[in-house]
């Protein structure tokens, strides 16, 4: 890891902060459990990251990197709703703003979606909610 | 000589139960409330902190509550809950009903 993955990771909440029905709940790697008042709900949170070859002609000094991201999004409901339109809805909202955004603001060199988790579902609660990851691909030169 | 099938003691109302009303029929039954903490993992290391909300009702009581999807809406201290589901008790004295709030 290295420090332009957090760039990369505070970039994301930036956006998205205000932007979706999550409204100013979007965290950076948060860890503190959240509460049911407190959903929705997203949390930024970096996964692997590959290195690659070098840029040529750069000899050590430049290499590409490859840091995968996930953006989970936590929902909450009423008895008998839907739950899973209401996660749908966020997530919807959440590609709106970052599949929209090829290189993060011009904080990497491509910025691609990879894929959507399957949804968990929670009916144990004080009310019912749903979470899913969408997970992202974020490519950087390292200088 | 101490009676195990009066139950009545607990509860009344300031002792283990309090009031919950009935919002559609604007009756008013004790029953217990337990509505203790409960988390959920929710991968990534983060977790939800939560409480599982459920009544405890006498068997006698238990006729006025509805699980389900359409559920009876009960109010607990000014909050409202859905009945969603109905666990008897194996002494079939009691009946336990898991509510969700309404928010």
């Amino acid at each position: 890891m290295t420090k332009h993955s957090e760039s990369i990771r505070e970039e994301i909440v930036s956006v998205l902060t205000g932007n979706t029905a999550a409204g100013a709940n979007v965290y950076n790697g948060r860890l503190i459990p959240w509460e049911s008042v407190e959903l929705p709900l997203i949390n930024v949170i970096s996964f692997a990251e590959v290195v690659n070859e070098n840029v040529a002609g750069y000899g050590n000094k430049h290499r590409i990197r490859s840091l995968d991201v996930g953006v989970m999004c936590a929902v909450k409901g009423n008895p008998g709703d839907e739950i899973l339109n209401i996660l749908d809805a966020l997530c919807e909202q959440v590609e709106s703003v970052l599949n929209n955004l090829p290189n993060l603001n011009q904080k990497v060199t491509s910025f691609e979606p990879t894929g959507v988790e399957a949804p968990q579902i929670n009916n144990d609660g004080s009310q019912p909610f749903a979470f899913t990851t969408a997970t992202y691909n974020a490519v950087y030169v390292q200088q | 000589m101490l009676d195990f099938e009066d139950i009545s003691v607990f509860f009344q109302d300031g002792e283990f139960a309090r009031p919950v009303l009935i919002e559609a029929s604007g009756e008013t039954i004790t029953a217990i409330f337990d509505n203790g903490h409960n988390d959920f993992a929710t991968g990534m290391g983060l977790n939800g902190s939560d409480t599982s909300p459920k009544l405890i009702v006498k068997a006698a009581d238990a006729a006025n509550l509805t699980a389900g999807m359409n559920g009876t809406v009960v109010v607990i201290e000014s909050i409202r809950y859905q009945v969603v589901d109905k666990e008897p008790d194996i002494t079939k004295q009691t009946y336990i009903f898991p509510l969700q709030k309404i928010s």
